[in-house]
């Protein structure tokens, strides 16, 4: 006897919320039952019907998980090292940290023909985070670039009043992740400042991903 | 000859007045949908503008009823453990679509999900598991449920549920927490987060402008985490707390109601605290605040 698909699965199947190994699994199994293979047909027919509606809420991706247990784990950074040791690294990050922030800034905010706000985050400088936290900041600033692409694209879908909450709020969580980054880096041996700032790039990374929700 | 003329003025307002409202009332109509389904089914709801009401109930069936604007489809459909129910709403010129206003019953024990824009949420008397969206509509929880995910962009998120996993998160909307959980965590961008009158046993509360008061007990053994960046994060205790608290505060002021003793931290700005509420509590308190105060007090 073939176990059915739970309702959950054929409903994340339909609404196309799987990833490749899931929806493998799932086809595999419809490949051989036709019930559920009836199933997924009515589910699709519905949501035809429905024609342009949104499809799901997209699950959140949480970067953070894990996070704040490594960063408890790890001693305090770079205090032993010598600043010559650090520099050329040091800079290197400030560089690339300076590039990603200011493109996907720049491209967001020119693309999109809006006034920069008074609170903006030019007038903080860029600093290198301690080597602990590089990767982290790297994984968040990679799924927030992938984001804010995939939101200009879906621009026309999102109500004016949408991209001004979501302006606004991004402004004002770029100065919160500028102030705390800056000081970070000042005070590498500090946690809670590491988890400040981790913490920011993820409410950042919530809200482009709320947003989205609202365009689908 | 005046009083004729205000007369027939006023005939002439209240004939317009009884022409008009009909048309505007027409132009709303009265949908209804009923079947059978699961205890544990998963029902989905779509209305972007208006209002959702959902109330559960001990029948295996659901039922969907309301107003809705002539000019957009009620779709509602699926099987006894998968149903779908949307308002389709066909796009207007001036973005300022009609609400809709619909009233849902379902098993209580289901799986719910909603979607709104600016339609506000109310669900009640819910023991499922509730994902609730909205844009701009306010959300309301009530009941005891197995586990309540609210997301917001502005409007305002309200649970004054039980539920073993609460997550509430919003860029500019309030969070306002009454009830219980096991796990709780609130997340607001500008939004305030207000905690009162809640048992939680393990809560993590951000935000980076909003401000954060807690207004309550501190359960025995409960672990609790504040963390804002320029917000104001205010705990209102009783006297009698016990609790391990533990305070990053690197730019903001810090005032306690409580005795506490300082241990200075090296090259920083702001203070590290640590301290013991010495009631029998057991719990654990952790804030951070960038450049906003802390405050403990008693209440």
């Amino acid at each position: 006897m073939t176990l059915h698909l739970t309702d959950a699965e054929l409903n994340a199947y339909a609404d196309d919320e799987l990833d490749a190994h899931a929806r493998l699994r799932i086809e595999a199994h419809l490949a051989i039952c036709d019930a559920c293979r009836a199933e997924v047909e009515a589910i699709r027919s519905l949501v035809a019907a429905i024609g342009g509606l949104p499809r799901a809420i997209a699950p959140t991706r949480d970067l953070r998980a894990g996070i704040a247990e490594r960063i408890a784990r790890t001693p305090p950074m770079d205090t032993g090292r010598s600043k010559r040791a650090f520099r050329v690294p040091a800079m290197l990050a400030a560089a690339a940290a300076l590039v990603i922030t200011t493109a996907s800034a720049t491209r967001w905010w020119m693309l999109h023909d809006t006034p920069q706000p008074a609170n903006s985050t030019r007038d903080i400088p860029v600093a290198a985070l301690p080597v602990s936290y590089r990767a982290d900041e790297t994984r968040y600033l990679e799924a927030i670039e992938e984001l804010q692409q995939t939101l200009e694209r879906e621009r026309g879908e999102l109500a004016p009043q949408t991209i001004e909450i979501l302006e606004t709020n991004l402004a004002i969580i770029d100065r919160a992740i500028a102030e705390s980054r800056a000081a970070l880096a000042r005070d590498p041996a500090n946690r809670d400042l590491g988890l400040m700032v981790l913490s920011a790039y993820e409410q950042k990374l919530q809200l482009l991903q709320r947003a989205r929700v609202s365009a689908l | 000859m005046m009083a004729r003329f205000e007369r027939a003025l006023f005939a002439a307002f209240l004939m317009t007045a009884v022409a008009v409202v009909p048309i505007r009332a027409q132009a709303m109509r009265t949908v209804e949908y009923a079947a059978r389904f699961d205890a544990r089914g998963s029902l989905r709801v779509w209305n972007m503008a208006g209002s959702i009401r959902v109330t559960g109930w001990d029948y295996d069936s659901v039922i969907v009823r309301g107003s809705v604007p002539s000019d957009q489809r009620f779709i509602c459909g699926g099987g006894n453990t998968g149903m779908k129910c949307a308002v389709d709403v066909p796009p207007r010129d001036d973005g300022k679509e009609p609400g809709s206003s619909l009233e849902v019953f379902v098993p209580r024990r289901a799986q719910l999900w909603i979607k709104s824009s600016s339609a506000d949420i109310i669900v009640s008397e819910f023991n499922g598991s509730l994902d609730a969206y909205s844009v701009s509509g306010s959300i309301r929880v009530e009941g005891d449920a197995q586990a309540v995910a609210l997301e917001s962009m502005a409007g305002p998120l309200d649970v004054r549920a039980s539920a073993a996993t609460l997550r509430a998160k919003t860029a500019s909307g309030d969070v306002r927490i009454t009830g219980t959980a096991e796990d709780a965590q609130a997340t607001s961008v500008s939004g305030n987060i207000i905690v009162s009158a809640s048992r939680i046993l393990r809560g993590r509360f951000e935000s980076i402008e909003g401000n954060t008061t807690w207004l309550g007990d501190v359960m025995p053994r409960a672990m609790l985490e504040f963390s804002s960046h320029a917000g104001n994060i205010e705990l209102h205790l009783p006297p009698a707390t016990g609790a391990d608290v533990s305070i990053n505060s690197f730019e903001g002021s810090f005032r306690s109601d409580f005795a506490v003793a300082e241990r200075a931290r090296r090259d920083t700005k702001g203070r590290e605290l640590r301290f013991t509420l010495p009631g029998d509590h057991g719990a654990s308190i952790t804030i951070r605040n960038f450049k906003g105060d802390v405050r403990l007090l008693r209440h």
